[in-house]
């Protein structure tokens, strides 16, 4: 069959798709990823085919002055906040959808998908599958933060629908798979696809220093690629980690986009610092790792059964990192609690207490029991094949 | 568990690995894929890791220096080997070129695999750095094929890797893996004894971009001719020199040809028959499903992409394993081969074109071989093989040295 993956184009929100996307090409079936222009490359470096649509929107200055705001509170920020302003916490989303849309629904009129697989807030995947009456099925890369969000969405994509001539639309599928361990996963009114999650974090080669054990303890640095990017280096906290770090007896390794490593200057003889090495790669071989709270860093370590201390600051990590702490295994520090004496003092637990180790164990056992892609990939394939429920059948399909 | 993927750097040789790749890793597994430094780009660009190994090696310059008779030997393990490197023919001469590029890798991937421990060892057929760590490691093997199995032979002759073997204290290093994976419905593929287990060619042609003009159905009929990358990188324009020829002859069809060649082979087509389309770098898995016919060199990945396609295919080889290909592919009814590059002319292409788009057996039988090959267990339902295999060790008497006492990796497992 034929699967049309459609996201906008961000790497963090892109990236938990490629699994899934491999296991259908692995079981014979056709894929194409729909999103902007720029992410054509991060697609392809993926193995997968691109099929751009739409144009590129500017992220990062639709987005800025509300992360500016939340950077300049050095108090946490959360949902509950935010849930109040209703359709414009959607406000970016509903912009992308307006830039994709067009060119998503003649890309599923002539390629005649069986199935459309959307990130969770890529609304021109249900627009597009609305419009044409495929099947389509919601992707979400972890806590189900989106989820809270939902109530809002058809009102804010009212107009889009008013110019497509839909009624309105379901951004939930048919469907939605998730690879967020269970026991961290926030509930919803949805039929959900368990998957075992496996990490993808972009281009890996396996550096020369990686190929042996490390001497002694090892704890890894990480910010994502988002954090810095979207508040512009506002709450950048690796010198500050890398500076309470000193007195561990431990190797440190800071694994930092290009960007950030420039900011760093110099470090301590026990740093080794890198650029974005894949987690994948570089956190089997650490003993901890310290991180912003971003969805694909929390996988990959829980995966791995690695130890976290998570140091949220926008609202979608501190939602996430909430669910993360009740594992037990990681420590987080939200704004407000962060001081040099608490980041020494929860990275020397994170390395050495018995407490975060266990529970990390227990949550990596708990993600090897979820069903793997390829019980995910059954699943579309009868979704697939049953079409739509009986009342939205399809429309306007050429 | 851990899979160890050894591959030459050429997009023939690797591409078939990349959906066992993926398959593998949708399932959980880790996967490192070992090649070349210059080719750790290619790799990464399938979505896979890659490890680094060796020095470079050129391996187009390798076989142009080797042709011509030159020192060809990449590899200088303290200082220059005491024998002169061979210069045999056919299939001895194709393993001696691959086990010096073997001798190129050998060191960091024998060191690399002590310390990482794979389960499995993946490899293409002329990689014996791949079977060669297996054996030291006392794991499973296991040979994916380009296409029908030209390389089998090679286990007829006693002298194949000798040298790898000795250097590393083994017997032999059992190039043939302990189990085939075989993308070739039955009747293109060889009759022998060895242990096969099916798995359908799921295409992968490298980095691949939709265009515009793919979007839309053809108006009418349409014909790919191709001619694949590696003949540009071993002989140069000479190589080439015929295909521009192959597109003039097809000036009198009433059909619309796509010629999907490299940047670098664009230049040969100078002066082109009006129903060309386009000339340029297309991605055959999405160029070829709009076509009627193709028309191509003979190479294992452009065969088995039509093939897959349910294409009619006329084959005009240069080089012996396009030749065995096209024989093998004839042999079906799916197409027919011509004589070989330099030789060919305008009337047998003429009158093999209107055999690939005219006759209804040709493509009654592209059909059923189509058919044949989709019926095969996709990568996805092999992995349960390959778990199987990993868990059940080698037949062999594990005779391997013990592990290195560095080699503890506990915390890699994933899976």
């Amino acid at each position: 069959m034929r699967a049309l993956f459609v996201t906008w184009a961000w790497p963090s929100h892109f990236y938990p798709l490629v699994q899934l996307a491999w296991a259908m090409r692995a079981a014979g079936h056709e894929v194409r990823v729909a999103s902007q222009p720029g992410l054509t490359e991060a697609i392809t470096q993926a193995g997968l085919t691109a099929a751009p649509v739409g144009e590129d929107v500017d992220a990062l200055r639709v987005m800025r002055p509300f992360f500016a705001w939340v950077a300049d509170q050095d108090r946490p920020v959360e949902w509950a906040e935010l849930a109040p302003k209703g359709t414009a916490t959607v406000r970016l989303y509903v912009a992308l959808a307006d830039a994709m849309v067009d060119d998503t629904i003649a890309l599923t009129r002539s390629w005649r998908p069986d199935i459309i697989v959307h990130e969770a807030t890529t609304f021109a995947g249900p627009l597009a599958a609305a419009v044409t009456g495929t099947p389509a099925v919601r992707h979400i890369h972890g806590v189900d933060f989106p989820y809270q969000s939902h109530e809002f969405e058809p009102a804010a994509l009212a107009r889009i629908c008013d110019r497509l001539g839909l009624d309105t639309v379901e951004t939930l599928g048919l469907a939605t798979v998730d690879p967020c361990p269970p026991s961290m996963q926030v509930p919803a009114r949805i039929r959900r696809l368990r998957m075992r999650y496996a990490p993808y974090n972009g281009p890996a080669v396996l550096p020369r220093w990686l190929r042996n054990p490390p001497a002694g303890r090892r704890i890894c640095i990480t910010w994502g690629t988002s954090t810095s990017t979207l508040t512009g280096g506002r709450m950048f906290l690796p010198p500050r980690l890398i500076a309470a770090a000193a007195s561990l007896d431990a190797e440190v390794v800071v694994s930092l986009t290009a960007r950030d490593v420039a900011t760093l200057g110099q470090v301590a003889a026990n740093v080794r610092v890198v650029e974005s090495i894949p987690l994948h790669l570089l956190l089997p071989s650490c003993d901890a790792v310290v991180h912003q709270g971003g969805n694909g860093t929390i996988l990959t370590a829980a995966l791995l059964g690695v130890p976290q201390l998570a140091l949220p600051q926008l609202p979608d990590q501190l939602f996430y990192c909430a669910k993360l702490a009740q594992t037990g295994a990681a420590a987080v520090l939200r704004p407000g609690e962060v001081t040099d004496q608490a980041l020494a003092s929860r990275m020397a637990a994170a390395i050495s207490d018995p407490a975060y180790r266990l529970a990390a164990a227990r949550l990596r056992a708990e993600m090897l029991d979820q069903p793997p892609a390829t019980q995910v990939v059954a699943a579309l394939e009868e979704l697939a094949a049953a079409g739509l429920p009986a009342g939205r059948q399809r429309m306007g399909a050429v | 568990m851990r899979v160890l993927f050894a591959t030459w750097a050429g997009g023939g040789h690797y591409a078939p690995l990349v959906p066992i790749g993926w398959a593998l890793r949708a399932a959980g597994h880790d996967v490192m894929v070992t090649s070349h430094p210059y080719y750790a780009a290619t790799i990464t660009a399938s979505g896979l890791p890659a490890l680094p190994a060796g020095p470079d090696v050129d391996m187009f310059e390798l076989l142009r220096a080797k042709r011509r008779g030159e020192e060809w030997r990449p590899w200088r393990p303290g200082g220059a080997r005491a024998d002169p490197p061979r210069f045999r023919r056919g299939y001895p001469g194709m393993s001696d070129t691959a086990e010096e590029v073997a001798h190129a890798l050998a060191d960091d991937l024998v060191a690399f695999a002590r310390y990482w421990q794979p389960d499995l060892v993946v490899f293409e057929p002329a990689s014996f750095a791949g079977p060669l760590v297996a054996r030291l490691l006392g794991v499973p093997a296991v040979r994916m094929l380009w296409t029908a199995d030209f390389t089998a032979p090679v286990n007829g002759f006693a002298t194949t890797a000798d040298s790898l073997a000795a250097r590393f204290g083994l017997a032999e290093v059992g190039v043939l893996g302990d189990l085939t994976l075989d993308p070739c419905p039955p009747a293109l593929q060889v009759t022998d004894d060895l242990p096969r287990q099916p798995v359908r060619y799921v295409p992968y042609n490298g980095p691949a971009v939709l265009p515009g003009w793919l979007r839309d159905p053809p108006a009418g009929r349409r014909i790919a001719v191709t001619w694949g990358t590696s003949l540009t990188g071993m002989g140069g324009a000479d190589r080439m020199a015929h295909v521009p020829r192959v597109v003039r002859a097809l000036a009198g069809f009433d059909v619309e040809i796509v010629v999907a060649v490299l940047e670098s082979q664009r230049e040969l087509f100078t002066s082109m028959p009006p129903n060309v389309r386009s000339v340029g770098p297309v991605p055959l898995h999405l160029l070829l499903p709009s076509c009627d016919a193709i028309i191509h060199q003979g190479g294992g990945g452009t065969l088995m992409t039509a093939l897959v396609c349910g294409l009619p295919q006329l084959i005009v080889p240069s080089i012996p394993d396009q030749a065995f290909n096209a024989r093998q592919l004839a042999a079906t009814g799916a197409g027919r081969c011509l004589p070989s590059g330099e030789d060919v002319t305008e009337a047998e292409i003429t009158a093999g074109t209107e055999l690939i788009l005219g006759d209804r057996a040709c493509r009654a039988a592209a059909r059923e071989l189509q058919a044949q090959a989709l019926a095969l267990p996709a990568p996805a339902d092999v992995v349960p093989v390959l778990e199987r295999l990993a868990r059940a060790g080698t037949p062999r008497t594990r005779s391997a040295p013990p592990p290195a006492a560095t080699a503890v990796a506990g915390p890699l497992v994933v899976g």
